[in-house]
């Protein structure tokens, strides 16, 4: 398990963190999510054997935000 | 009330970020009904029913909500300071909401109260359920998952302090955010971000316009000497009677007529008479007075007092929205 946190650009309102959250927790692999409107970050904590850094990235952006990676 | 200004506030960012999140929520919900009619092969492929029902108890639950609210707000009414200071702490919060709808600074995303975990993981998991009610009981939980305009809109419930306006603020903010679940939500998403940041900003100028409105009224209200210059008191009509026994007819959009001439000394004994009534203008104020009448929407009130001092004096509704001037000679 590793945790990473990821900077998140373009969310508008706090119901685009839920977003993040919601896509991310579908993913297989993906224990916990906690993204922030205020500070606009996304803290998530992975199984790195079951999903890559990129592809929760890629998750993310596909829901409509851009990502850093911190 | 301006319920116009709260309806475009709900078509336009309350739509739009409402549809961010619920949106997803409901197609996870209709999807997985789908999945089980098509095991049962019954499925009919039909959206809009779930959609309906969804957006019903949403409405539903959103104006119970309102009731609760404006009621509450109308319970901190025992102390008429303690009801405009809670009116001048929901105007604030709004003006620090269209502050960050209108993205003035990064700090003022600190003032979006982002519902807590259990709450949005209890609502993410009913959007995933395949009973029958799944959409309406979805549409229901919404109400965990305010964002920030729906909390200023909340405050507005509390701050109206009455169970029927907050019932009506909400009612109408949710209705104006159902256009968007059918299909504009999938126009603005084709006209891209700049579209999007247009409907922010229109929302935001809306939201401000709301909060400022309601700091001045709580201002007003409270006599305060710095208020906006009000516009509704029209002293133009010269034929002022002076009589003991004046009479105030009230209306939705404020009181008639709005200038009334007394004598000092002696008693008056005003009369209120309401029609049609169903805005703050049914409750009477004159702070200077410590008066405070509220009335029914049709309604005849008496109120006597003796003057003991000339001047003008200021009536106004409760939220400062309506007024008038009594003058004592």
């Amino acid at each position: 398990m590793i945790k990473k946190k990821l900077k998140i650009e373009g969310m508008h309102c706090s119901s685009c963190a839920m977003n993040i959250d919601f896509d991310l927790e579908d993913l297989d692999g993906v224990n916990s999510v906690k993204t922030s409107y205020a500070r606009q970050v996304c803290e998530v904590e992975f199984d790195e054997k079951k999903i890559s850094n990129q592809a929760i990235i890629q998750t993310i952006k596909k829901t409509g935000y851009t990502v850093i990676d911190v | 009330m301006d319920l116009w200004i709260i309806f475009l506030t709900g078509l336009t960012v309350g739509g739009l970020t409402c549809l961010a999140v619920q949106g997803g929520l409901l197609a996870s919900v209709i999807a997985a009904k789908e999945e089980e009619e098509i095991r049962r092969g019954i499925n009919n492929r039909n959206v809009i029913f779930p959609t309906l029902a969804f957006l019903f108890t949403k409405l539903a639950v959103y104006t119970i909500l309102g009731f609760i609210l404006g009621a509450f707000g109308g319970a901190l009414n025992i102390s008429h300071n303690v009801q405009l200071i809670m009116q001048f702490l929901a105007g604030l919060y709004m003006i620090l909401i269209a502050l960050d709808l209108l993205n003035v600074h990064p700090i003022f995303r600190y003032i979006v109260i982002q519902p807590p975990k259990f709450l949005t993981r209890l609502v993410r998991n009913q959007s995933k359920s395949k009973d029958l009610f799944a959409p309406a009981l979805l549409g229901a939980m919404t109400v965990f998952i305010p964002c920030g305009t729906t909390l200023a809109m909340e405050a507005l419930a509390i701050s109206s302090a009455n169970a029927f306006f907050g019932a009506a603020i909400m009612f109408t903010f949710i209705l104006g955010t159902v256009p968007l679940f059918f299909g504009v939500g999938w126009l603005t998403s084709i006209l891209g971000d700049n579209f999007r940041g247009r409907f922010l900003k229109i929302a935001g100028l809306a939201v401000l316009y709301l909060g400022i409105t309601s700091v001045n009224g709580a201002l007003v209200a409270g006599g305060s000497p710095i208020s906006l210059p009000s516009v509704t008191i029209d002293l133009s009509d010269n034929n002022i009677l002076i009589t003991q026994n004046p009479e105030i007819g009230i209306q939705s959009n404020g009181y008639y007529p709005n200038y009334i001439i007394v004598k000092k000394g002696e008693t008056v004994n005003l009369t209120l008479k309401s029609t049609n009534v169903y805005s703050c203008a049914s409750a009477f104020r004159i702070p200077s007075l410590n008066i405070a009448k509220n009335l029914q929407p049709d309604d005849i009130q008496l109120i006597s007092f003796i003057p003991t001092q000339t001047g003008k004096f200021q009536f106004n509704c409760s939220m400062g929205m309506y007024r008038g001037i009594i003058e004592v000679i």
